[in-house]
């Protein structure tokens, strides 16, 4: 079972990576985090906006497997 | 592209070794004047060329290395970011006066919004630039390359003279989770 913390890092560093969020399922799945979940989201929405008009995108370089 | 970090870089170009002030150019200049595109709006990039605009100030911020504090140093791109967005503000200001004064039935009108705040918002964008500048620079730095320039893992821990790929990963992702923490309302 993943602690609250826990939640929160595996979605930020997903954010990181560039990965795709189910973002409706992980605020209903985890409400206590909700209000940080949505914040993860606006700065999800921000890098992809900076991004997308580079024609960048962090799955490009997700980082290394495991690491850190 | 150099594998030296940014803060040893600048030392260089403290010392007047222009291979170093280069490598900064390369490393920096093409990533920031893309950025700057997306943060002014059309209206006034009409009276200042874009690319223009950072490539001056970014010069002129390698130029005055001699007043940088060493927390500049360590966030050259922070620091950069900081100019570059005051000088924007200031550029959209003087956009909107010049068209004031031109065409008088728009004095009313909306200011023109950047190809950010389109995409965004202006209220998400502002509470994402208000929460950035609470971060410490060496955070905003990493949120800045990873998120705002698509830097990869591998360029962040070279530019910021982190150990590994893993740790740049881990200083983005824990950069996040604090720039969540400090972001305003939901």
């Amino acid at each position: 079972m993943e602690t609250e913390q826990e939640t929160l890092a595996r979605i930020a560093q997903a954010v990181a990576n560039g990965e795709t969020v189910d973002w409706e399922a992980e605020e209903r799945d985890h409400a206590g985090i909700s209000g940080k979940l949505r914040r993860l989201r606006v700065i999800d929405e921000v890098a992809q906006a900076h991004l997308r008009p580079m024609g960048k995108s962090l799955k490009d370089d997700p980082g290394p497997r495991g690491g850190g | 592209m150099s594998l030296e970090p940014t803060a040893s870089l600048l030392d260089r170009v403290r010392e007047g070794d222009p291979r170093a002030r280069d490598d900064l150019v390369r490393r920096y200049l093409p990533a920031l004047q893309r950025w700057a595109h997306g943060r002014l709006p059309l209206r006034a990039r009409d009276i200042h060329d874009t690319d223009d605009l950072v490539q001056i100030t970014f010069l002129r911020a390698l130029t005055s290395m001699e007043g940088f504090q060493p927390a500049h140093k360590q966030a050259f791109l922070a620091f950069l970011r900081r100019i570059l967005m005051n000088q924007i503000i200031d550029l959209v200001r003087k956009a909107e006066r010049r068209k004031t004064s031109e065409f008088h039935e728009e004095v009313h009108r909306a200011p023109h919004p950047s190809q950010l705040e389109c995409l965004l918002g202006k209220e998400a964008l502002a509470r994402y630039e208000a929460a950035f500048a609470r971060l410490p620079a060496d955070k905003q730095e990493a949120v800045m390359m990873r998120m705002e320039l698509g830097f990869t893992y591998q360029k962040i821990a070279m530019a910021q003279g982190l150990p590994s790929d893993s740790a740049a990963r881990m200083k983005v992702a824990r950069a996040l989770l604090l720039l969540a923490e400090v972001m305003d309302g939901d």
